[in-house]
This record gives structure tokens, sequence and C-alpha cells, in this order.
């Protein structure tokens, strides 16, 4: 039986990540299991921009899958960025099996507005389920409700939903199909 | 449909890793490579979209490579990329001709509208180049076939006036061809790469022909629910072809004669003056002077439209054309239906030369469209034409076989029969003799209706 991890990188809110695992589950025909590692990722920090590169952090967790892992998504509450982009919410291996997604510009508080625990969830699960879109090979959708629609701001992460088009969806399913009962 | 396919030339691998695999996610065909050199090679052999080039590198630096590219494919748009961006690399960079000069770190939201926006802008272009090059196949010459000495003076004509600016007035029967001169004269022209926007004259209602002309604006009349482009604004820079021109009324005469002193106009409604930059060429079967003669067209129209006149032969005048244009339209339908033909029967070809085509090249081509749908052998015969002109070019040719007269009669009152369905009175009017003698030829002949 295969899962889908998710692994903490630095301190992550545990509630968050309980709701997280739930919805998860409801969405991929995986269960969902938690690794929670506290420790700073330094190992990625570069001081010029102080920011954390994604690239990384998805190279370090690639060397660290376990043997029944489906997809591993590491969480992190630190601001991501790659060599080409000033951030980004996270960064997938494409077709791969490694993903990264950041808490910090999802959180209410980075835009000065007051804190929200509910949407603070429903954003991170949009982009978890974004990324492992990208793991099973699908690229940026143009449908802007598709949940693979690149998001540049908060608002394009709010504006569209927590799932695939028909399109994207029928992608993934195959995609699985493919890779686990062929 | 074919992913845009992007040229990453960065020589810090870093850079060029993060760049291709985050402009693969958004779903683009993308080749990363490491210097100016390698971009060049690969920008001379392959087909590009768009390509991203950093400004330092260290062989040959962004802007050479910018200056080198536009020399050798032109059209490509490149965006320059620096880590290190100061006011005169920018300007540099805008002054070679980049697409857009962008710093990086590249913000999520300006990189991707860059890119999507430059990406779409080709697209674009290449449909643009791709459209011309059908429509230029399609109107060059390609069905003004013809061998005659009267056609080759037409296509020496077209030649010799598609350069200049001169109006010209071409004049030939219907169906002989005016609107494809006229588009020929474009397509050979300076204008080829603006519009060429036709108005059928006689095709379009007294009452809208001048808003069709002029356009109209908003409110000009019950109807008018918001602006509206004319004809003449619409072919600004390129063509306008007034076909039927013999058609329009005085009223319209006068205002199409004011646009040609003037070369402005106000659209219906409308005050302020247009200014357009065309060229005219009209077309009539009519015979304009006697029309003049009548008072039913105006003298000083007729001089402003009549500066070059290209008269264009029916197809009777140049019946040594017809077995070119009907092997033309043979091929021109086959591939069209998929259908393969070895030729024309020697009298099936005898009777479309034969023939006096009243409708000319039209009703040619129509006729052999007819063929090609209702054969069923590889090789049109008399019995695909349409009955109209077999009907009574068979008995032509068939006469000139030096056929007895007691044959010819007989075939003749067979094909009459034949046309009129076997209907006796019919048959005996068309023919100019009295029922009994019909009846009589039957019984020698011994005809039966099959």
């Amino acid at each position: 039986m295969k899962y889908i991890y998710l692994k903490t990188i630095g301190l992550v809110e545990p509630t968050i990540l309980e709701n997280l695992v739930k919805s998860l589950d409801m969405l991929f025909p995986f269960q969902s299991k938690l690794i929670v590692d506290e420790e700073n990722p330094l190992f990625a920090f570069e001081p010029k921009r102080d920011q954390y590169y994604a690239k990384k952090m998805i190279e370090k967790l690639a060397g660290e899958l376990p043997l029944d892992c489906e997809k591993l998504v590491g969480i992190t509450d630190v601001d991501l960025c790659t060599p080409v982009l000033t951030f980004v919410y996270g960064e997938a291996q494409l077709s791969g099996n490694v993903a990264v997604v950041s808490l910090n510009r999802l959180r209410q508080e980075f835009y000065y507005l007051p804190h929200n625990d509910a949407l603070l969830v429903e954003r991170l699960l949009k982009e978890c389920i974004h990324e492992l879109g990208h793991c099973y090979g699908l690229f940026h959708c143009n449908n802007s409700k598709c949940v693979m629609c690149f998001s540049n701001s908060i608002i394009s992460v709010d504006n569209k939903e927590k799932n695939f088009c028909v399109g994207c969806k029928e992608f993934v399913d195959k995609t699985i199909r493919k890779e686990n009962y062929a | 449909m074919r992913k845009s396919k992007i040229l990453v030339v960065d020589d810090e691998e870093i850079m060029r890793c993060s760049l291709s695999d985050w402009l693969k996610e958004d779903g683009y065909d993308v080749l990363a490579v490491e210097d100016g050199y390698q971009a060049l090679e690969k920008i001379k052999k392959e087909e590009w979209d768009l390509a991203v080039v950093d400004l330092k590198m260290p062989k040959m630096d962004g802007i050479e490579v910018l200056k080198k590219v536009n020399k050798s494919k032109p059209g490509l748009p490149v965006i320059i990329i620096t880590a290190y961006a100061t006011v005169d690399s920018a300007v540099m960079a805008i002054k070679e001709g980049a697409a857009d000069y962008i710093v990086k770190p590249f913000n999520p939201e300006e990189i991707s509208r860059v890119v999507a926006r430059l990406v779409e802008h080709q697209r674009l272009i290449k449909d643009n180049i791709r459209l011309r090059k059908e429509l230029t196949k399609r109107f060059k010459f390609q069905d003004l076939v013809g061998k005659s000495p009267n056609m080759l003076k037409v296509i020496e004509m077209i030649k010799t006036v598609a350069p200049t600016n001169s109006t010209v007035l071409i004049r030939g029967e219907s169906g002989t061809g005016k609107e494809l001169v006229a588009r020929a004269i474009h397509e050979l022209g300076p204008r080829k790469k603006f519009p060429f926007i036709a108005a059928a004259c006689g095709a379009i209602p007294e009452s809208l022909l001048e808003a069709e002309l002029f356009g109209y604006e908003k409110g000009a009349f019950t109807g008018a629910v918001s602006q509206h482009k004319g004809r003449i604004e619409m072919a600004d820079n390129g063509t306008l072809f007034l076909d039927e021109i013999g058609d329009i009324s005085l009223k319209t005469q006068v205002d199409l004669l004011r646009f040609i002193q003037e070369r402005e106009f106000r659209r219906v409604g409308g005050n302020a003056p247009i200014k357009v930059d065309i060229r005219i060429i009209a077309a009539t079967n009519k015979h304009l002077e006697k029309m003049i003669a009548k008072g039913e067209f105006r003298e000083d129209l007729y001089y402003r439209l009549n500066v070059i006149t290209i008269e264009i032969p029916s197809l009777r005048e140049r019946r040594e054309d017809i077995p070119i244009l009907a092997e033309h339209f043979l091929e021109k339908f086959s591939l069209s239906t998929g259908k393969t033909f070895h030729g024309f029967s020697e009298q099936a070809m005898q009777v479309l030369v034969d023939y006096d085509w009243p409708g000319n090249i039209r009703q040619l081509e129509n006729s052999i469209e007819h063929a090609v749908v209702v054969a069923n052998e590889p090789e049109i015969h008399t019995k695909f034409l349409p009955q109209t002109i077999v009907t009574l070019e068979t008995q032509r040719y068939e006469a000139k076989s030096y056929l007895s007269l007691e044959e010819v009669e007989k075939n003749h009152i067979l094909t009459v029969l034949k046309t009129q369905n076997w209907n006796i009175k019919k048959t005996a009017d068309f023919l100019g003799i009295n029922r009994v003698t019909l009846y009589n030829k039957i019984k020698k002949y011994q005809f039966r209706k099959k």
C-alpha cells in the first residue's frame, strides 16, 4: 500500500496539517501520512534574498523518500523562491515524486490581514493539489477555476477551486492507473 | 495544438534549469543552452516562438545574440533578462529590438504575462503569414488560365498596371473573371499587404449602398445602433473593388465622384471628414458610353474611373483557351472531390470548345464541376456534361462527322424527344413540325421510349 507523505520542513501548526491530511485523503486514492521534521531548513537559505530555495528542499526530500511513498510533499512556513522567480507558493518535480509548498504567503498576516485558519487550510490544500498535479505530469491549465491554473498572486489562489477540471482530473486518474496498476 | 517553443540562453546552470522548469510547468516546449553560439545554431536549425536570453554571458553577451538573431530571424521575439539591470543596458536592449527587458529574479505575475503575450503575438503573426500565403496561392493568376493572344494581352496589362496606383476599369461580359483580374492587380501591387475589399454595387440595394460604402455613425438612421465602418474605410491602404459600377444610381455616382476627387468622405450621419488612401478598381459588363448618352451614367465619373481600361475577352473570343481551362477546372474539382480523372474524351472536349458559353468562364467552371460530380468513369464523356450544353453541341459535332442528312435528322429528333421528355406536342413545336409528321418520323426511325 502506498501513501502520499506530507513532511514538515521546520515548524508548522499541527492543526493545519491534520486538516490537510483529511482533505487530501478524500481527493486521491491514497491515504496520507504525516512526518514531522521541525529542523529549520538552513541548507536551502539564500541570505542575499532572505528566502529559501524550493529546489534545494526538493533535492533533499528526494533523497529521503520512504519505500511506500506514492508522492511526498514538503510543507514549510518559510518564504520560498527559485533562482528566477521572486517567490513561489510551491514547486514540484514535473512527473516526479517530490514537491514543496510554503505557507508563508498563503497566510492572511502576510497581507496585513487578521489570521484565518480555515482560509489558510483551503489555500494550502489548493497549492498541495496543484504541486501534486505537476508530480503526476500536469502542466498549468488555462481554466481559471482549475486547481492547475498558475497562481501568481494570492487573488488567483483564492479564485481557483480545490479540484481539477475534467481534463486534468482525467489525466491524473490515467497517470495513477498507469503508474500503480499497469 | 503544437506547444510553443522557447529557447532559454543563460550561462548559469541554476538559472537555466530554474527558468526551463518553470516554463515547462506552464506547458511550453523548452530548450536551454549555455551560450550565444549554441543559441544561434539552434535558432538557425529550428523554428522557435520566443528566445529568453541572459544579458551577461562570457562568450557572447545578450545584446550581441539579439543583434545576430535580428539579422538571421528578424521575426523572433527576444526577451533580455539580467540580474544586473542598468538603464543603459535596458535602453540598448530595447533599441536593438528586444521584445522586453526583465530583471532577475522575475515577479511571477510579470514574467508569465510577458511570455504569454509574446507567444500569443508570435502565434498570430505565424497564422497571418500562413493565411497570406494561402490567399496569394489562391489568387495569384491561378484561375487566369489561358494562352490565347487575347488573354496574354490581359495578363501583360495586369502586370503593367499592378505596380502603379492608377484607377482601373475592367470591362467584360458576366463570368469572364473581372474580380479575379482585380485581385491579381491587388496581389501583384504594392498594396498587397493591405485589404482587398470588394463591393458588388449591383447586389446591394440602393437604399443600403451609401451606408455600405461610406459607413454610418450611431443613430444616423433607424437601426444604426452603433458606428459602422464602410467598405471605403475598410479598404484603407489597400484596394477597393467596385463591381457592377454601371448599376449604381445617379445619387451614389455623385457621392462616389466627390470621394474620388477629394479622397475623403463622411460617414452617413457624421460630420468629420475621413481621409483614406486607397486604389480603386471598378468593373462593369455594361456599355457605359451608351449609358452616358442616355443620361444614366455620369460622364465625369466615367472619366475618373476609366484611367486604364482592361477589356477581358469573352470565352467564345478565345476558344483556344477552353481545353486548358477545362483541364484546369477538372484538376481543381478532382482535388476537392477526391476523384481521379484521366481527362476528357475527344467528343466531350469538342462539345466544350464548340459551345458559345454565354455565361463565360463561370459557366464553364460550373459545367466541369457538374461533370466531376456525376462522372463515374475515369474519363469525362459527353454524357457527364450538363444537358443544356450537350443537347445542341452534340448535334453540331455529329453533323461535322459527315453524317447523311437522314442520320442528322434522326439524331436531332431523338435528342429533342429526350430533352422534352417524350412530350409529343412540345417536341413537335420545338421542331416546327406537326404531330402527325412527328409520329411518322418516330415510326420511320423506330424510336422507342425506354
